[in-house]
């Protein structure tokens, strides 16, 4: 289509893939900048500085500290940077054992079929009606001594696996009908055999739709039990900036950097996932790539 | 009911003597009784009931006293329970107030007074005040937001008006507190280096902009105890209690025995020094800055402050606590000493509020001597430094600060409230137990 | 032969409802009983830590507690009693509010939500689908194809974030809007029109922040939903046949993209109770979400596990009416089942 233009090799590649997928590489952009932020942010800015009495408590951004401080003194920039790996971490977690789980459960439902699908699907209806965030909160008032990033990733982990079983399930089965599937069984392959390397590899693209969705709600439901200050005391996870935030009168004392700081990451962090999920779901299903109004 | 053990152990009997006059025995002589239960005296006091309501109720501990029909809660307040819902309650006047016939005191001005709850959401407060919704709130705590307020709305004072500490002191002077009964804290030279370690000043900076004053006894500052802690404070220079000095923490540590580990630590014998330090969600704004303090000076402390960490202070279940002191000494010294005798060192596992846990001969026999005479018996003074030098060689705990009611006050639609100037509900307003007393007193805007 | 169908399907669906709300009492009762936790004892702490000193009498107070609560006996007779008065939806007592019941505190806490949240989801749907179908037409005005963007935005963003950023600047900056609670302070009970025009305004900002937040992700589904049904050959004909543009828009791809919608709403709820804490603790709007969020705050475990299973009833309840409303609206389901 592109005959006129010199293949130029990968960077005509990339202006093409971007021009066909917008949402796709502005969300991985932002991811890309946030990564950075958080992974190679540490390597110019002194993260010790996340801890508290590290400056003036209650100052506006200034040259020494770009984002301000908070009322306990510690330095918002370095705080952002560690908050944004701890949140991802929690995202990757949780959503990795989700779609992880999911994965499994919703293919061994799919492909098997009879009472352990009626199980399955069963076990994930009930457990979807329970929000997620309510269930959450019951568990981390129960725990003594508060919880710590991991715990509260695995903690998510153990809800994450409802939605990706169904969405994988879902798509699954139509693919179950396929006519590869059903050539793959006349040449005697066995079930487990053709679910890995024949229903896998198509479904590639909802898998990673899934495994980015699931990332965006333990994010959600992390920053929620984080601000209603059931997170970890002494780590600054965004989610617990925005608790001290609250805690503190921010907005009424008008430290609007203290609120916009963790706001902002947050807002770029989700949009940035949203947008990826979008261009995820474009690949999977190309109809979408028409008329694409943003 | 809590108070039933207490009361009666304390009262032998109650006898009638007369339609105004009831004797109350006690089961041993106690010249300070009158402000434990008898009265409303800071938070300490019961409520009368009345009997012939009470006495043919089947299910006490199930009966709410509820009904408007009735005039039911029974009280001699100038006020009456209209209606009580989750959302609010609401008392109106009673023109026909026995205490305004009689003469006792003059009919308060208020007529109606509507409670509406806002008890964890101080923004919320802050913003009502701000828009002259409510004339009276909780404690706001935290002096910066009570200045802000006092800025957009310029009508709100306090009680001592727009000067630090805004607000008046409390009884709950704020120490961290070792637990008396955990082994790591046999050694005070480990207590002392704890000490160094801790810069009030800077805890104070940070956790109320300057404006809580340091202190070094674990007592709370009301002047009719200055006296006494003028004469403590000597004490407490010789322990160089309130000094921020690592070096010394340092020393101090490797004298006991301590080296740093490769965390940075103090440890011996691969334990590390410190540990849980719970405390309530209301020192959420000092724990922090302590901990971090406590971790700079090389000590393992991390800062709790959950749904079960009020039980596990309470049951002596973790090696350090920050709070503040309940039941302080107001005008006598003898309420704070008694925190530490040993009759009140409870045992690990039982529930208590003394969070020290100490325990000494020659301290207890000190405070006996102060409990033995009368409030103003200007022998106490020597008995109660006597006490106060053993305490300080032991360091039960670590005093840092003291601690404020920051109460906003509306002179938009009221005047007359209680301030430094006028200051009529001495020591200060705690309102947890005067609110009916200044609603006596308010009058309404001109 | 239909009939039978149908009603083994509804049979099927209240057994779920069942499934679901006992899968929710047994982890209420389960939970904190493995944490080891006594709310008694801390509710009686919490009650004793005012006056200080050492509470006497405390152990006989909190096993005199235990026994009326009936938390002396076995976890099994418990369970079973659990169950029983889970049945007659008999919530048990408030500690935090003791004599008061958790039922009477629902009852007066839940009108608020279903009004706030039940308006606020239906419009930002409503919207939402509109706006999204919208931008899938071939002329659609510009101003629709830039605010598709900044819906995405907000709609990435958490409900309570937002309704903290629009009571800073409309409630608190400009005061054009109440702060928070549902209604003024000192209204009366009285159901006037002032009463009602009280309890809207107070709404609005806790109602604004949900459907700004949510109205995105709405139109970007419907979007999507609307696009899909565009390629189905039954428009194709459609539009072969020579209909009118808006009666195929309306009529078939609107109609036939909004079903899938529907279930999607459904399934949204549960994130919604979830949103409802934390919009209602931001606005102090007496909801059940706030009820919830006290509860926590006081160790009111009899309040937050009636709270949690008054929200798992409703959403199961709203789900199972989805499902049973949804062959009556998409006749092809209608003759599977």
């Amino acid at each position: 289509m592109m005959r006129s233009a010199p293949a130029r090799g990968p960077g005509a590649g990339l202006v093409r893939f971007a021009r066909r997928n917008p949402e796709l590489t502005l969300g991985l952009v932002l991811m890309a900048v946030l990564v950075l932020f958080a992974f190679a942010g540490p390597l110019v800015w002194d993260i010790d500085t996340a801890d508290p009495l590290s400056a003036s408590p209650s100052r506006p951004p200034s040259l020494a500290h770009p984002f301000g401080t908070d009322s306990q003194g510690r330095d918002l920039l370095a705080a952002a940077m560690v908050g944004t790996w701890l949140t991802i971490k929690v995202g990757l977690i949780a959503g990795g054992i989700g779609v992880a789980v999911g994965a499994l459960l919703g293919f061994l439902g799919a492909y098997y079929g009879g009472w352990l699908d009626s199980a399955i699907v069963g076990v994930v209806d009930v457990g979807l009606t329970i929000p997620a965030l309510l269930f959450l909160v019951v568990f981390g008032s129960a725990f003594r001594e508060g919880l710590d990033t991991t715990t509260i990733a695995l903690m998510i982990g153990t809800l994450a696996w409802l939605s990706p079983t169904r969405q994988i399930r879902a798509q699954a089965l139509v693919m179950r009908q396929a006519g590869y599937v059903f050539l793959a069984q006349l040449n005697g392959a066995g079930g487990l055999r053709i679910v890995l390397s024949e229903m896998m590899p198509n479904l590639m693209p909802y898998l990673m739709a899934s495994f980015v969705l699931a990332i965006s709600q333990a994010i959600l439901a992390a920053v929620g039990l984080d601000a209603l200050g059931l997170g970890p005391m002494d780590e600054p996870t965004l989610g617990m900036t925005i608790y001290w935030m609250l805690a503190n009168s921010a907005f009424i004392r008008g430290y609007w950097w203290w609120v916009m700081t963790p706001i902002a990451v947050l807002v770029v962090l989700f949009v940035a996932l949203y947008l990826v999920s979008i261009g995820l779901d474009v690949i999977a299903n190309p109809r979408l790539r028409r008329r694409l109004g943003t | 009911m809590r108070k039933a053990v207490e009361v009666a152990q304390r009262v032998r009997q109650a006898v009638v003597v007369d339609d105004y006059t009831v004797r109350l025995d006690l089961t041993r002589p106690d010249p300070r009784y009158i402000y434990l239960h008898p009265t409303s005296y800071y938070a300490f006091g019961l409520f009368w009931e009345p009997e012939h309501v009470w006495k043919d109720v089947p299910d006490k501990a199930n009966f709410n006293f509820y009904d408007p029909a009735k005039s039911w809660p029974l009280t001699t307040s100038a006020w009456q329970v209209v209606r009580a819902a989750p959302n609010e309650v609401i008392l109106d006047r009673r023109d026909d107030w026995w205490g305004a016939k009689s003469g006792f005191r003059p009919l308060p001005s208020p007529e109606r007074i509507i409670c509406v709850p806002a008890a964890f959401d101080r923004d919320k407060v802050a913003q009502m005040m701000v828009a002259n919704d409510i004339d009276l709130s909780a404690d706001i705590q935290d002096p910066h937001l009570l200045l802000e307020i006092m800025r957009r709305n310029p009508k709100v004072t306090s009680f001592s008006g727009n000067r630090p500490p805004v607000g008046n002191i409390d009884w709950w002077p704020l120490s961290l507190f070792f637990n008396g009964l955990d082994p790591q804290w046999n050694d005070v030279r480990v207590k002392r280096a704890i000490g160094f370690a801790m810069n009030a000043q800077q805890i104070t900076e940070f956790s109320s902009g300057g404006m809580n004053e340091v202190n070094v006894t674990p007592y709370p500052a009301f002047p009719p105890l200055k006296p006494y802690l003028d004469a403590m404070k000597p004490i407490a220079a010789k322990y160089k209690v309130g000094a921020f000095d690592l070096a010394e923490s340092a020393r101090l540590m490797t004298e006991a025995g301590y080296a740093k580990d490769s965390h940075g630590f103090w440890a011996k014998g691969g334990k590390t020094v410190g540990g849980a330090m719970h405390s309530f969600p209301l020192l959420n704004q000092v724990g922090p800055v302590v901990q971090q303090q406590l971790r700079r000076g090389g000590f393992d402390v991390t800062f709790f402050a959950t749904q079960d960490s009020r039980r596990i202070m309470m049951n002596g279940e973790c090696p350090l606590i920050l709070a503040g002191h309940n039941g302080s000494s107001i005008f006598d010294p003898l309420a704070t000493l008694d925190w530490y005798h040993s009759k009140n060192q409870t045992p690990i596992g039982r529930p208590t509020f003394l969070f020290a846990r100490f325990a000494n001969k020659d301290y207890d026999a000190a405070v006996d001597q102060v409990a033995a005479l009368r409030p103003g018996d200007p022998r106490i003074m020597e008995h109660v430094l006597a006490a106060m030098e053993i305490w300080y060689a032991n360091m039960p705990e670590i005093p840092f600060q003291q601690w404020y009611h920051r109460v906003p006050l509306n002179t938009t639609y009221w005047t007359n409230w209680p301030t430094e100037e006028n200051a009529y509900s001495p020591p200060g307003v705690n309102f947890e137990s005067t609110p009916v007393w200044v609603a006596h007193n308010i009058k309404p805007v001109a | 032969m239909m009939h039978r169908a149908r009603l083994l399907a509804i049979g099927r669906r209240l057994l779920m409802l069942l499934l679901v709300v006992w899968a929710a009492a047994t982890l209420n009762f389960a939970l904190p009983r493995f944490a080891a936790r006594n709310p008694v004892e801390e509710r009686l702490a919490q009650m004793a830590s005012q006056t200080g000193g050492v509470p006497q009498g405390m152990e006989e107070m909190v096993k005199a507690y235990e026994a009326r609560f009936g938390l002396d006996q076995s976890w099994g007779r418990q369970y079973l009693r659990y169950l029983g008065d889970i049945a007659r939806l008999d919530l048990g007592y408030s500690i935090a509010n003791y004599p008061g019941r958790v039922a009477d505190q629902i009852r007066t806490a839940l009108p608020w939500t279903i009004g706030l949240l039940g308006v606020s989801t239906v419009l930002a749907f409503l919207i939402g689908s509109m706006l999204g179908a919208a931008a899938t037409l071939a002329r659609a005005p510009r101003l629709l194809q830039l605010a598709m963007p900044v819906f995405i935005v907000l709609s990435a963003v958490p409900f309570y974030l937002l309704g903290l950023i629009l009571v800073y600047f409309l409630a608190f900056r400009w005061s054009w809007f109440p702060i928070g609670g549902g209604r003024s302070v000192a209204a009366s009970d009285a159901l006037s029109w002032n009463a009602v025009r009280d309890i809207l305004y107070h709404a609005l900002l806790p109602g604004l922040s949900i459907v700004l937040a949510s109205v995105g992700a709405w139109a970007l589904g419907m979007r999507g939903m609307m696009i899909t049904v565009q390629g189905e050959d039954y428009v194709t004909f459609a539009e072969a046949k020579g209909l009118q543009p808006r009666r195929i828009f309306l009529g078939y791809e609107m109609r036939n993209a909004v079903l899938p919608q529907l279930t999607a709403l459904a399934l949204s709820l549960g994130r919604l109770a979830s949103g409802a804490v934390l919009v209602e603790m931001i606005f102090s709007y007496p909801g059940i979400g706030s009820l919830l969020f006290n509860a926590i705050k006081l160790s009111d475990y009899f309040a937050i596990y009636g709270c949690v299973l008054i929200m798992v009833l409703t959403i199961a309840i709203a789900m199972m009416a989805m499902e049973l409303l949804y062959p009556l609206l998409d006749p092809r389901v209608r003759s599977q089942s």
